[in-house]
C-alpha cells in the first residue's frame, strides 16, 4: 500500500511546481495536472480495494516523525479510503469536465484545483482538529478563486456571498477549537473524545462543542442559514458547481461526521433534527424552481440535510458504523454521482428554464445519463439512494422513529415531484430553438463516466444484496436484450417477448399453487395475447418492448417475493417502468407525471408500513412477508398504511384522480396492459396482505367494514364519472375504476363466496377491458381520434371490432349468458349472505349504471350515422383483431361452463376459506340461491338461432336503404354531424345527478398541491439574494440554536 | 337439479303459448280500459292479434344493416328467456318453465338482455329518435331499478334465499303470510320500482310519443315489428308474474295468476292515465327519493 | 479583574462590533472589514486562552531553562494557531476584495444590496 501522505505530496508538490512549468504551455501543465489526479486515484483505488475487497485494517499514519498529540496525525480507514476515492475519482471526472474551461484560463486554475481536491483529502483524513481547519480553509480559498475565475457577474456575487459566510464559519470554527483546547489541552480529535467525559460539565467545553458544530452546519449548508450556497449553485459554472456539490459537501461532512463522537445527545438530536428539517424544508421550496441548477441547489442541499441529519442520529443511537456503512455510504455516493452529473447536463444544456428541455428529447448522449440520475437521485431502485432509504426506514423502524419515516418520505415524495417534472419536460417538451447544446466531448465524456460509475455501483449494490433472488433479473434481462436489439422491427421484438413470457410460463408456473399460480397465469397469459396487438406497428418501437418486458416481469417478480424487501423492490420496478411506458404516449407529460406522484406516494405508504411492521420484528435486513402475520401492536396501522399503497394503484376513491388522464394519454394498446394486467397487482397486494395479516380492528371499527364501503363507493363513482365522458380511452378508464371496485367490495367480505366472487372479476375483468381497450386502440389507430362523438356508423367499416366491443360490454354489464352475469351473481350472493345489505344495493345501482356507459360506447362509435370523413376507413389491423377474439373465445368458454373456471378460483380459495359453492352438474348453488350457466347459455341459443332463422324465413330479403333514409318526421337530414345523437348523450341524467360527480377528489388534491407549493414558495422568500441577509440569518439561527442547546442549562 | 327433458320442453312451449296469449288479450283489455277512460269507444278486445298479423303480412323490409335486423330478434329472446327463467305457477308441473337454471339474480339480470340487443338495433338504424328514446329509456332503469333491487335484497334477507319458487313457498297458507303483509315497506319499494319498469305514465318519456316518434322503435316495421309486438306479450306478463311471485304470494293455479296479475297491471295503467309524463330529470330525482329512501328503510330492517 | 478576563472581553466586543458592521453597512469594504473586526477579535481570544499569568513567552532562548520549560513559558500552542489563524484571515480578506474590485468593474457599485439577481 501506498501510504496516502503522498496524496498530500503529490497534490501540493504538483500544485507548488506547477507554475513553473507554464512555460510550456496549458499542454504541457495539463498533462502533469492530470498525471497528478490519475495517480491521486490509483493511491485511493489501492486503498479502497484494499478495504473492500481485501481484508486491509485502517492504519494511521504519523507526520514529523512525533506521535500525537505532539504531531498531525492522518488516519486511512475503511470509511477514510470511500470518502479520499470518491473525491479523487470525481475529481478526476470534474477536471475532465472543466478541461476546457481550466485550460483557458491556463495554469493557475490547475493549482486552484489541485489544493481544492488536496484540501478535502486532508479534511477527510487528518485527526487533528485545527489542521482541519486549515484544511477547510485551504478548500475554500480555492474553492472561491475557482468560482471567481471565469469573471462573470453572477459567479462573483454569488462568491462574495459564500465568502461572507465561510468568513462566518471559520470564525466559529476558531472560537471553538480554541475552547475546545482550552478544556482538553489537546488538538487531536482521538485524544479529545477520551478526554471530553471527564470534564462534560465545564460550561466552556459545551459552548466550544456548539461552536464547532455550528460551524460546520454552516458548511453543510442547512437550513435556514443556506441562502448563500443555493444562490452559488445556480450562478457559479455548473462544471464548479458540480463538483463543490459532490466533493466539497462530501469533505465537510466527513469533517463534521468526526466531530460528532465528541458531541453531547442534545447537539446530536439537535444536528439530526436541523438535517431532517433542511432535507424536508428545501424539497418544499424546491418546488417551485423553474430553473434547472437552482432545483438541483435545492436538491443538493435537501440530500446534505438528510446525510447529515442519518450521521448524527446514528452517533445518537449508538449505531454509527452499522448506519453508516448500510445507510450513509449508499446516500452519499448515489447524491455524490447523480448530483454532480445532473449539474455538469445542465451545463450541457445552455437553459436556466427547465420549460426548455424538450430539445433534448433527440439527443441521447444527454438523455440517457439524464434518465439514469434523476431516477438515481430519486431513490428508486436500483440505484444505491433506494438502498439507503429502505435501511434507513427499517432502521428507524427498529427503533420506532416512525416521525422520521413520515418525513423522510414525504421530502422524498416532493423531491421526486420538481425532478420528475423536470423529467417529464425533458421526455415530452416542446422544440425550442433558443437551448443551445455545448457538445464538447470532454464534457459529455465525464458525464457519461459518472453515470457509468453510478450504474456499476447499483449493479453492485443489488447484486450483493441476498435478499435479492436472481429471479428478480429475469425481468432486467429479457428487457435488456431487447434494449440492445432497439433496429429489429417491432413484430420479431414482440415475438421474442412472447417467447420470453412462455419460457417464462414453462419453467416457473408448474411450481406454483394457489393465489401465486393464479396471478401468475393471469399477468402472463394476459400479456402474452396482449403483446400480439402490440405488434401492429410497422416501425421499430425503441423502447417499448424493454419496459414492457421489465413491467411484466416485475409483476412476476412480486408475486415471487418472499421478503418485504423482494416486493418493494419489484413494485418500485412495476412502478417505474409503466412511468415510462405511459411517457410514451404523445401527450402524456402531465399524465404520466400524476401517475407517477401517485404511485409513489402508494410506494412510500407501503414502505411506512413495512416501517411500522419491523418496529416489532426486529429483523435487520429484511422481514419474510409471512411475518407481517405475526405483528402485534402496530396490526391496523400497518394494514392500513399498505392498503393505502394497494388503493392508490387500483384507483380507488379519493385516490382515483391519476387514472383517467393517464389511461388516456398513454398509447392505445399501452392501456389495454395497464387496465387489464397492472390494475391486478394492487389486487394481488390485498390478496397477500389480508392471506398473511387477515383484515384487523381497530377498536369496534372493522376495516373490512371499511374496506367493503370503499370498494362500493369506487365502484359507483367510477361508474358515474365514466357514463359523462367524451373520450372512448377516459371512459373505459373509469369504468376500470368501478369494475376494480367491485373486487375490493368482493374481497372485502372475507368469505369464500366473496373471495371466489373477486378471483372471478379479475379474471373477467382482465379479458374484458383487454378486448374493448384493444378494439377501442383500432379504432382510433383508423380513425385517428378517440373523442366518441366525432365517429359514428362505424359497425360496416369495422364489423369485427364492433362484434368484440359488443361481448364486451354484455360481458362487462353483467347480462346473462356471458361472465359478467356469473361475477355480479357470485358478487351479490356473497354480500346479502354477509349481511352486507346497503352495500349491494350500492353495487346494483352501479352495475345498472354501468349500462350506461357501455351503450354510450359502442352507440356512439359504431352505430347511428356514419361520419363522411371516416368513409373510407378500413376494419382495424389483424394485429388488434387477434387478440380481441382470443379473449373472445375464452369468455365464451368460461360462460358455457363457469364450472371451469370456478374450478380454478375454489382450487386457490378453498384452502383458506373452505368450500363456498357446492355442485349438482352444472349447478351452481351458495348458501342461498343457484345457477346454471351451461342451461342459460343453451336457452339463450336455442332461443336465439330459432328466433333468427324464423326471422330469416320472413324476411329473407330485406331491402337495404342509404345512409339517411330514415324516418324523419318529412324532415330530410343532411349532415351526419347533425344527426348522429352523440355529444353530451347523458345531458338530462347529467342534470339530474351531476351534482355527483362534481370533482371534488380533484380539487382536493389540487389544494394539497397548491398548498405546498405556495408554501414552499413563501419560505423560499427568506433567500432574498442578498448576501447580508444571509449573514442575519446564519447569526440568528445561531443563537436561537445555542440558547436551545446550550443557553438554557 | 332437472335438466332438459322432451317433457320438460313440450311443457315449456305450452307455458309460452299461454303467456303469450294471455299478454295479447291483456294489451287489448287495457287498450279498451285506457280508451273508455279518455271517453272513447276504443278497440276491440283482440286488436293485438290484428296488428301482429298485419305487421307479419307486410311484404317488405327495410333493414339498416346486420345489428338492426337482428335486434328484434334479442328482444324477443329477452322477453321469451325471461318468461322461461321465471316459475308462473306454485306447484303446477308444467308451469316451472326453466325457472331451475338460475335464481331471481338471474331474472333480474336478464331484463336487460333483450333491451339491451334492442337497443343497439335501433340504434344502428341512425335515426337520431333511437338513440334518444334508448338513452331515456337506459337513465330511468338505472334509478328505477335501485328500490327494486332494495326491495329484492330485502326479501333475500327476510327469506334468506334467492330461488323464486322458495321465496313463492314461503308465502303459501293465506294472504296473511304474503309479502305485502310481512314485509310491506319492501313491497312499497318494490310496487314503486315496478311503476317504472312498465313504461306507464308519469315514467314512459322514452316512447313519449309526442316530443319524439315512438322512441327506439322507429325505425322497424313490418316482421320486425312483429318480434317487438309478440316480445311485449311476453316482456310484460313475465314481469307481472314475477311481481307477483315476489310480493303477493304467488299463484297456484291459472286463475289465480290472471287474476292477480290483471289487477297488478291495471294499477299502473290506472297512475298512467292519470298522471302526467315526468320528464328525465324528473323521473330521476323521482326514484332517487322517497322510492329509495323506503327501499333503504326496508334494507335497513333486517341489517341490524 | 486580571489580564486574560480584560482581553477576553475586549475581544468578544470586537467580536460583536464586528458582526454589527457586517449586519448593518452596505457598503461591501465595510462589510469585509466588519469580518477583519472578528477576526481580530477572535485571535485576541485565542491569544488570552492561552496566557498563563506571570510566564514569559514560549521562546526557547537563553531567558528559559530547558530543564523546566514547561512550567516558565505560556502555552504555546495557541499562539501557533493565531499565527496561523491570521495568515488565512488576510488571504481570505485579500480575496474577498478582489471580488469586490472585481463586482465594482461590472456593475459601478459599492452596495450589497445592488447584486441580488441571484435569490429565492
Amino acid at each position: 500500500m501506498v501510504n496516502p501522505i503522498y496524496i498530500v505530496a503529490i497534490l501540493l508538490g504538483v500544485g507548488f511546481l506547477l507554475p513553473s512549468f507554464s512555460k510550456g504551455g496549458t499542454k504541457l501543465t495539463g498533462a502533469i495536472f492530470f498525471a497528478a489526479l490519475i495517480s491521486v486515484c490509483a493511491i485511493s483505488y489501492q486503498w479502497l480495494t484494499g478495504f473492500l475487497i481485501g481484508d486491509q485494517v485502517s492504519v494511521m499514519i504519523f507526520t514529523a516523525g512525533f506521535k500525537p498529540p505532539i504531531s498531525i496525525n492522518l488516519q486511512m480507514g475503511m470509511f477514510e479510503a470511500i470518502f479520499t476515492g470518491s473525491i479523487n475519482f470525481m475529481a478526476l471526472f470534474g477536471a475532465i469536465y472543466m478541461f476546457r474551461q481550466m485550460a483557458e484560463t491556463g495554469t493557475r486554475s490547475f493549482v486552484l484545483f489541485l489544493l481544492m481536491v488536496l484540501g478535502l483529502n486532508g479534511l477527510v483524513m487528518t485527526r487533528d482538529i485545527f489542521n482541519l481547519f486549515v484544511f477547510l480553509e485551504i478548500t475554500s480559498i480555492a474553492t472561491y478563486s475557482l468560482i471567481g475565475m471565469d469573471l462573470k457577474l453572477k459567479s462573483l456575487s454569488a462568491g462574495f456571498k459564500y465568502m461572507i459566510a465561510g468568513g462566518i464559519a471559520s470564525v466559529f470554527l476558531l472560537l471553538g477549537i480554541i475552547m475546545l483546547y482550552s478544556v482538553t489541552g489537546t488538538l487531536n480529535i482521538d485524544e479529545m473524545v477520551k478526554i471530553i467525559p471527564a470534564v462534560a460539565n465545564i460550561k466552556i467545553l459545551t459552548i466550544g462543542l456548539f461552536l464547532v458544530l455550528f460551524s460546520l452546519i454552516i458548511e453543510m449548508k442547512q437550513f435556514p442559514s443556506n441562502g448563500w450556497a443555493i444562490d452559488a449553485y445556480e450562478g457559479v459554472a455548473p462544471g464548479l458547481t458540480g463538483l463543490v456539490a459532490a466533493i466539497g459537501t462530501g469533505g465537510v461532512f466527513f469533517a463534521i461526521y468526526k466531530t460528532f463522537p465528541m458531541m453531547n445527545k442534545d447537539l446530536l438530536s439537535m444536528t439530526a433534527v436541523i438535517g431532517m428539517l433542511t432535507f424536508f424544508v428545501s424539497n418544499l421550496m424546491g418546488l417551485k424552481q423553474k430553473n434547472p441548477r437552482r432545483i438541483l441547489g435545492y436538491s443538493s442541499v435537501a440530500q446534505m440535510g438528510l446525510i447529515l441529519s442519518v450521521g448524527a442520529w446514528g452517533y445518537r443511537t449508538g449505531a454509527a458504523d452499522e448506519i453508516f456503512m448500510l445507510v450513509l455510504i449508499p446516500l452519499f455516493i448515489n447524491h455524490f454521482f447523480a448530483k454532480a452529473g445532473l449539474f455538469w447536463i445542465a451545463g450541457i444544456v445552455k437553459s436556466e428554464k427547465y420549460k426548455n428541455w424538450g430539445m433534448i428529447k433527440n439527443n441521447k448522449i444527454i438523455l440517457i445519463p439524464f434518465i439514469i440520475l434523476v431516477l438515481a437521485l430519486i431513490g428508486l431502485p436500483p440505484f444505491p439512494g433506494f438502498w439507503g432509504k429502505w435501511n434507513l426506514v427499517l432502521f428507524w423502524g427498529a427503533t420506532k422513529n416512525f416521525t422520521w419515516i413520515w418525513f423522510l418520505l414525504a421530502g422524498s415524495l416532493i423531491e421526486a415531484v420538481y425532478m420528475l417534472r423536470w423529467l417529464g419536460y425533458a421526455l415530452k417538451g416542446e422544440d425550442t430553438e433558443e437551448v443551445k447544446f455545448d457538445m464538447t466531448v470532454s464534457k459529455n465524456l465525464a458525464v457519461f463516466l459518472v453515470t457509468s460509475l453510478l450504474l456499476t455501483i447499483a449493479v453492485y449494490y443489488s447484486w450483493t444484496n441476498e435478499a435479492i433472488a436472481p429471479i428478480y433479473y429475469l425481468p432486467f434481462t429479457v428487457g435488456l436484450a431487447l434494449f440492445y436489439l432497439p433496429f429489429l422491427p417491432a413484430k420479431i421484438k414482440g415475438f421474442i417477448s412472447m417467447s420470453g413470457i412462455a419460457v417464462y410460463a414453462y419453467y416457473f408456473l408448474p411450481d406454483q399453487a394457489g393465489f401465486n399460480l393464479f396471478f401468475n397465469t393471469i399477468f402472463l397469459g394476459g400479456s402474452f395475447f396482449l403483446i400480439i396487438a402490440t405488434m401492429h406497428s410497422k416501425g421499430k418501437r425503441v423502447g417499448f418492448f424493454p419496459l414492457l418486458m421489465l413491467m411484466i416481469g416485475s409483476l412476476v417478480a412480486m408475486v415471487e417475493a418472499k421478503n418485504t424487501l423482494q416486493f418493494f423492490f419489484a413494485w418500485e420496478i412495476m412502478t417505474v417502468s409503466s412511468y415510462f411506458l405511459i411517457m410514451r404516449g404523445k401527450k402524456a407529460q402531465k399524465a404520466a407525471l400524476r401517475y407517477v406522484i401517485f404511485s409513489l406516494g402508494g410506494a412510500f405508504l407501503i414502505l411506512i408500513g413495512f416501517g411500522y411492521a419491523f418496529s416489532e420484528m426486529h429483523h435487520k435486513i429484511v422481514l419474510p412477508i409471512s411475518l407481517l402475520g405475526a405483528i402485534e401492536e402496530n396490526k391496523s396501522i400497518v394494514f392500513i398504511l399498505i392498503s393505502i399503497g394497494f388503493l392508490v394503484k387500483i384507483a380507488g376513491i379519493g385516490l382515483h384522480t391519476w387514472i383517467g388522464s393517464a389511461y388516456k394519454k398513454a398509447e392505445d394498446d399501452t392501456t389495454a396492459f395497464l387496465s387489464s394486467i397492472l390494475s391486478k397487482a394492487g389486487i394481488f397486494g390485498f390478496v397477500i396482505l389480508i392471506l398473511i395479516m387477515g383484515i384487523p380492528k381497530i377498536g369496534k371499527i372493522d376495516i373490512a367494514y371499511v374496506l367493503g364501503w370503499i370498494g362500493a363507493i369506487t365502484a359507483i363513482s367510477g361508474t358515474m364519472i365514466a357514463i359523462f365522458q367524451e373520450d372512448a380511452k377516459k371512459l373505459l378508464a373509469y369504468s376500470s375504476m368501478g369494475q376494480v371496485g367491485y373486487i375490493i367490495l368482493a374481497m372485502a367480505t372475507m368469505s369464500g363466496l366473496g373471495w371466489t366472487a373477486g378471483m372471478y372479476q379479475v379474471v373477467n375483468h382482465m379479458l374484458i377491458k383487454g378486448i374493448l381497450f384493444l378494439a377501442i386502440a383500432g379504432v382510433i389507430y383508423r380513425t385517428g381520434t378517440s373523442k366518441m362523438y366525432k365517429m359514428g356508423g362505424l359497425i360496416k367499416k369495422m364489423p369485427l371490432s364492433y362484434t368484440a366491443v359488443m361481448f364486451g360490454i354484455i360481458a362487462i354489464s353483467g347480462v346473462p349468458p356471458l361472465t359478467g352475469f356469473g361475477a355480479k351473481w357470485l358478487l351479490y350472493e356473497a354480500l346479502i349472505e354477509k349481511g352486507w345489505y346497503l352495500q349491494t344495493g350500492v353495487a346494483f345501482f352501479a352495475s345498472t349504471v354501468a349500462f350506461l356507459y357501455c351503450f354510450r360506447l359502442i352507440h356512439t362509435i359504431f352505430l347511428g350515422q356514419a361520419k363522411t370523413e371516416f368513409k373510407d376507413v378500413k376494419e382495424a389491423p389483424v394485429w388488434f383483431i387477434i387478440p380481441q377474439y382470443i379473449f373472445i373465445i375464452i369468455i365464451m368458454a368460461f360462460s358455457m361452463k363457469p364450472k371451469l373456471l370456478l374450478d380454478m378460483i375454489t382450487f386457490a380459495v378453498k384452502p383458506i376459506f373452505g368450500e363456498s359453492l357446492s355442485w349438482v352438474g352444472d349447478t351452481a348453488f351458495s348458501s342461498l340461491g343457484y345457477w346454471n350457466g351451461f342451461v342459460v347459455m343453451n336457452i339463450v341459443m336455442v332461443l336465439f338461432i330459432g328466433l333468427t332463422v324464423l326471422l330469416l324465413i320472413k324476411a329473407p330479403k330485406v331491402q337495404k336503404v342509404k345512409q339517411f333514409n330514415i324516418v324523419f318526421a318529412g324532415e330530410r337530414p343532411e349532415t351526419p354531424e347533425l344527426t348522429h345523437f352523440a355529444y353530451q348523450f347523458y345531458k338530462p341524467y347529467y342534470r339530474a345527478l351531476g351534482f355527483l360527480v362534481n370533482p371534488r377528489v380533484k380539487t382536493f388534491w389540487k389544494n394539497v398541491s397548491n398548498s405546498a407549493h405556495t408554501i414552499g414558495d413563501s419560505l423560499r422568500k427568506i433567500y432574498t439574494g442578498n448576501g447580508q441577509t444571509y449573514a442575519f440569518w446564519i447569526l440568528m439561527y445561531g443563537l436561537i440554536l445555542f440558547f436551545i442547546t446550550v443557553g438554557v442549562k | 337439479m332437472e335438466n332438459f327433458t322432451i317433457q320438460r320442453i313440450i311443457y315449456a312451449i305450452l307455458s309460452l303459448l299461454l303467456i303469450f296469449n294471455y299478454g295479447m288479450v291483456l294489451r287489448g283489455l287495457v287498450m279498451k280500459i285506457v280508451a273508455r277512460a279518455h271517453g272513447r269507444f276504443g278497440p276491440p278486445v283482440w286488436q293485438p292479434y290484428i296488428n301482429l298479423v298485419k305487421v307479419f303480412s307486410m311484404r317488405t323490409a327495410i333493414s339498416h344493416g346486420i345489428m338492426f335486423y337482428l335486434g328484434p330478434v334479442f328482444r324477443l329472446v329477452g322477453g321469451v328467456g325471461l318468461y322461461l327463467f321465471i316459475p308462473a305457477v306454485f306447484g303446477s308441473v308444467w308451469l316451472q318453465n326453466f325457472s331451475f337454471s338460475g335464481d331471481l339474480l338471474l331474472v333480474v339480470y336478464f331484463i336487460f338482455f333483450g333491451q339491451l340487443g334492442m337497443a343497439l338495433g335501433a340504434a344502428e338504424s341512425g335515426h337520431p329518435y333511437s338513440p334518444m328514446g334508448i338513452m331515456r329509456g337506459l337513465a330511468q332503469v338505472t334509478v328505477s331499478e335501485v328500490p327494486f333491487a332494495l326491495a329484492i335484497i330485502a326479501l333475500a334477507a327476510q327469506y334468506q334465499t334467492l330461488s323464486i319458487t322458495e321465496i313463492v313457498a314461503a308465502q303459501q297458507g293465506g294472504f296473511m303470510n304474503w309479502t305485502m303483509i310481512t314485509n310491506p315497506v319492501a313491497t312499497i319499494a318494490g310496487m314503486l320500482a315496478f311503476l317504472g319498469m312498465m313504461m306507464h305514465s308519469p315514467f314512459d318519456l322514452h316512447i313519449a310519443p309526442q316530443e319524439i316518434p315512438i322512441g327506439p322503435p322507429t325505425e322497424f316495421q313490418s316482421t320486425f315489428l312483429g318480434y317487438m309486438q309478440a316480445n311485449r306479450a311476453f316482456f310484460a306478463s313475465a314481469k307481472l308474474v314475477l311481481f307477483m311471485n315476489l310480493f303477493f304470494g304467488g299463484a297456484t293455479s291459472i286463475p289465480e295468476m290472471v287474476i292477480k296479475t290483471f289487477l297488478l297491471y291495471m294499477t299502473t295503467v290506472l297512475m298512467g292515465v292519470v298522471n302526467p309524463r315526468f320528464t328525465l330529470e324528473n323521473s330521476v330525482r323521482y326514484f332517487l327519493k322517497i322510492p329509495t329512501i323506503i327501499g333503504i328503510i326496508a334494507v335497513l330492517m333486517y341489517s341490524f | 479583574m486580571n489580564i486574560t478576563t480584560i482581553v477576553h472581553i475586549i475581544g468578544f466586543a470586537l467580536i460583536i462590533i464586528g458582526f454589527w458592521g457586517m449586519l448593518t453597512q452596505k457598503n461591501m469594504i465595510k462589510i469585509i472589514l466588519g469580518l477583519a473586526i472578528v477576526e481580530t477579535g477572535v485571535q485576541l481570544v485565542m491569544v488570552s486562552f492561552g496566557f498563563i499569568e506571570g510566564r514569559t513567552a514560549p521562546i526557547l532562548d537563553s531567558a528559559v531553562e530547558l530543564s523546566k520549560v514547561s512550567s516558565l513559558i505560556v502555552d504555546p500552542v495557541p499562539q501557533a494557531l493565531v499565527l496561523t489563524a491570521i495568515v488565512i484571515g488576510v488571504a481570505v480578506n485579500a480575496l474577498m476584495l478582489t471580488f469586490v474590485i472585481r463586482l465594482y468593474q461590472q456593475k459601478r457599485s459599492l452596495s450589497i444590496n445592488d447584486y441580488k439577481e441571484l435569490k429565492w
